[in-house]
Order: C-alpha cells, then sequence, then structure tokens
C-alpha cells in the first residue's frame, strides 16, 4: 500500500474520532445548555460505565468454563473487594491477578 | 502543577496497567503489519483510540474504501460522543485547554474524569489536563516500546486485560455508593445486555447507549426529581475534600444516603451478571475479539 494512503487513513480516522469526542460541544456551542443535557450530564456518566462494563464483558462466552469462568470470577472479586475495603487500588489488582490466574491456570 | 501531576499519576495506576498489554500488543502488530515505530507513535499521537488502531491496521493492508473506512471509524467509536455531555459546561471554563481534554476523551480517560477524587490543594483544571496527558502519554510510549521491543517480551500477560474492566467496575460502584439514584446504572446494564443478547457483540454500544439516552430522558421527571430532591437535603460528610461544590462531576451527585447503599448495590450488580448467564448462549459464534 502507498505511504500517502496509509497517512490519509491515520488523519481521517484520526479526524472522525476528534469529531465524535468534539460532539457535544459543537451542538451546544456559545450558548446555554438545555437543561435536559444537564440532566443526561448528571445521569450518563453511570450509565456509561454500566455499559462499559459490559463492553469489556462481551467477550465472554458460555460455550466452556475458560470462556467465562476468569471474567464472571474476577469480577466477583473485584465487586466484593471493593464493597469490602473500597480501595481501589486493591479491587483493580484482585480482580486483575484473580483473572491472570484463573486464564492461565485453566 | 506538581501536586497535580502526582495525583494524576496516583489517579491512573489502574489505566497504566491494564494499558500496559493492549498497548505492546498493538505495537508488536504494526510491526508484523510492516510499520515501524514512528507509524505507530504517529497513529496512536493522532488516532489516540485504542479499539480503532488495532482496526485501522487491517484498513492499510487496503482492499477498503476511504467511504467505509470513515464509516467504520464513526461507527466504531459513537460511544464517543456521548462522553462530552458531563463535561460540557466545565471544559468550558477551560478555554483553550478544552481542545485538548476532548482531543484525550478516550474510554479510559473519560472513567479517570468521571471518578476524580483530589484535595483543595490540587487546581481542578491542572487535574483534568494533567490526567489526560498522562494517560496519554502512557498509551503512546507503550505502543511505541511495543513496536520496538514487543515482540521480544515473553512474559505471559493473559488475562491482564480484565484491569480496565476491573477499573470500570470500581468507578461504578463509587458511584452508586455516593448516588441519590442508582436507576440510571440499572437501565444502561439492562439495556445493553439486552443489545449484547439480541444484536451481538460486535455492534451493540451505540443501540445500547441509545436506547439507555431515550430511556433517561423518558424518565427524567422521576430521576430528576430524586436528584433534585437530594439537592436540598444535602448533608456532606466530607468536609475535607470539597470547598467549591462543583469540583468533579460526580461531586454533583455526591449527596450522602448511606442508608440505601449496602443493599442497592448487592442486589443490582451480582442479580444483572447472574440472569444474563443463561441467555448469553445465543451469541455464541459471534466473534467479539479482533
Amino acid at each position: 500500500m502507498s505511504t500517502s494512503r496509509t497517512i490519509l487513513i491515520i488523519i481521517i480516522c484520526g479526524l472522525c474520532t476528534f469529531l465524535e469526542r468534539a460532539l457535544p460541544f459543537i451542538v451546544f456551542r456559545g450558548r446555554e445548555v438545555p437543561v435536559i443535557v444537564q440532566y443526561l450530564g448528571k445521569v450518563l456518566p453511570m450509565a456509561i460505565m454500566a455499559t462499559l462494563i459490559i463492553y469489556c464483558l462481551k467477550g465472554v462466552s458460555f460455550d466452556v468454563c475458560t470462556g467465562w469462568l476468569p471474567q464472571i470470577a474476577a469480577s466477583a472479586v473485584t465487586v466484593g473487594l471493593h464493597l469490602w475495603k473500597r480501595n481501589a487500588m486493591l479491587s483493580v489488582f484482585g480482580g486483575t491477578i484473580c483473572c491472570m490466574l484463573l486464564t492461565q491456570l485453566l | 502543577m506538581k501536586k497535580a501531576f502526582i495525583y494524576s499519576i496516583k489517579h491512573s495506576i489502574p489505566v497504566f496497567i491494564g494499558f500496559t498489554p493492549v498497548a505492546l500488543a498493538y505495537g508488536v502488530l504494526m510491526v508484523s503489519a510492516g510499520y515501524n515505530f514512528i507509524w505507530t507513535g504517529a497513529t496512536s499521537i493522532i488516532v489516540l483510540a485504542g479499539s480503532l488502531q488495532f482496526l485501522m491496521v487491517s484498513f492499510f493492508a487496503g482492499g477498503v474504501s476511504i467511504g467505509t473506512i470513515i464509516v467504520m471509524a464513526l461507527l466504531l467509536n459513537s460511544r464517543h460522543i456521548f462522553y462530552g455531555i458531563p463535561f460540557i459546561e466545565k471544559f468550558r471554563k477551560f478555554k483553550g485547554w478544552k481542545y485538548y481534554l476532548i482531543y484525550t476523551l478516550a474510554d479510559e480517560i473519560f472513567s479517570l474524569h468521571c471518578s476524580h477524587d483530589f484535595g483543595p490543594d490540587v487546581d481542578e483544571k491542572k487535574a483534568y489536563i494533567c490526567t489526560a496527558f498522562v494517560v496519554s502519554q502512557y498509551w503512546i510510549i507503550m505502543t511505541i516500546i511495543g513496536a520496538l521491543i514487543g515482540s521480544l517480551i515473553k512474559f505471559d500477560t493473559s488475562g491482564i486485560d480484565f484491569a480496565m474492566t476491573a477499573l470500570f467496575i470500581v468507578i461504578l460502584l463509587d458511584q452508586l455508593k455516593d448516588a441519590p439514584v442508582k436507576l440510571p446504572a440499572a437501565i444502561a446494564f439492562v439495556s445493553s445486555l439486552a443489545c449484547l443478547i439480541i444484536i451481538g457483540a460486535d455492534s451493540f454500544i451505540l443501540p445500547s447507549l441509545l436506547i439507555t439516552v431515550a430511556v433517561l430522558i423518558v424518565m427524567k421527571n422521576i430521576i430528576g426529581s430524586r436528584l433534585s430532591v437530594s439537592d436540598d437535603t444535602t448533608i456532606h460528610d466530607e468536609p475535607v475534600a470539597d470547598p467549591d461544590t462543583e469540583e468533579t462531576i460526580s461531586s454533583d451527585l455526591s449527596f450522602k444516603e448511606t442508608a440505601q447503599v449496602g443493599t442497592g448495590l448487592k442486589e443490582m450488580i451480582p442479580a444483572d451478571l447472574i440472569t444474563a448467564k443463561p441467555d448469553k448462549q445465543t451469541i455464541e459464534g459471534t466473534e467479539t475479539e479482533k
């Protein structure tokens, strides 16, 4: 493939990504943010985080136990640790180590 | 500046752990496709979006029209159009820096912006900028390292990418703890699980977010009233954290209702995950990892 086409692809993908990230700012540029959007701004972080968790776990498959056990068990460990100690670093490390062990040992 | 920088490094450690294997793998993939560390670094700087960068490697190979590339790039990252909404007014205050903060508004940086927790001695604007800078540099530098020496690393890192999932879980749990109303998370869980099962893993996230937003708008009166009720009956039991009330986006929701926390959390998350298990067999066979 030609170098110029590769550069073009990189620039296009960069622009598309930036435009999507900038869209809310472009739409409400220079004016008061409507009440409904302010409301969405308050409730969306929680909703997006819930969606991202499912997004991360989308690869889970229930065909074989190695396809789901590491992720689901590690999620449970993360939730348990965090409800227990409320220490973000501990919960993330604990869950990740659990997932690594199960993935590599099963 | 120094305090904000140290804060942002501490705040972003989980992202660093989660990024490392993915970024190294990306560098290795780029090299195997015939693009050296300069191409890798340039792509990371200009695009700064993990999943799209992986997909771009297949674009480089040719056979895909520019029009298709635009559509696929827009669709793959469509969730990003929602990420700015909580920050419209905040970033506006940051003047010219808002362009940098918009450019860096990737999944992980958005998540960290949603969970800022700095003391009164750290300047808000600097905390946002430093966090965005530190995390984007992790990504850029680690992808370059991956391109340079990634293929020499033999350590088995499989499973380490769960760090990002764990980070999102932790952030959600903290948001739920502080939130006067937890319904938005439940709506998003149900909506994304339903879309995942019905539509499949490849393209569920945009429909899911659109449905979530629609439901949130329809239920504005119910959810909004609970938000504003707790606004009036606020009890701040963290005297240190917020001298200025608009400190972080989550501080808008940081009104304590300790009574609800214990039961609400335990019921909500495991239940949703457990009930999903039998149904999700329907997505078997769909290709998930690129």
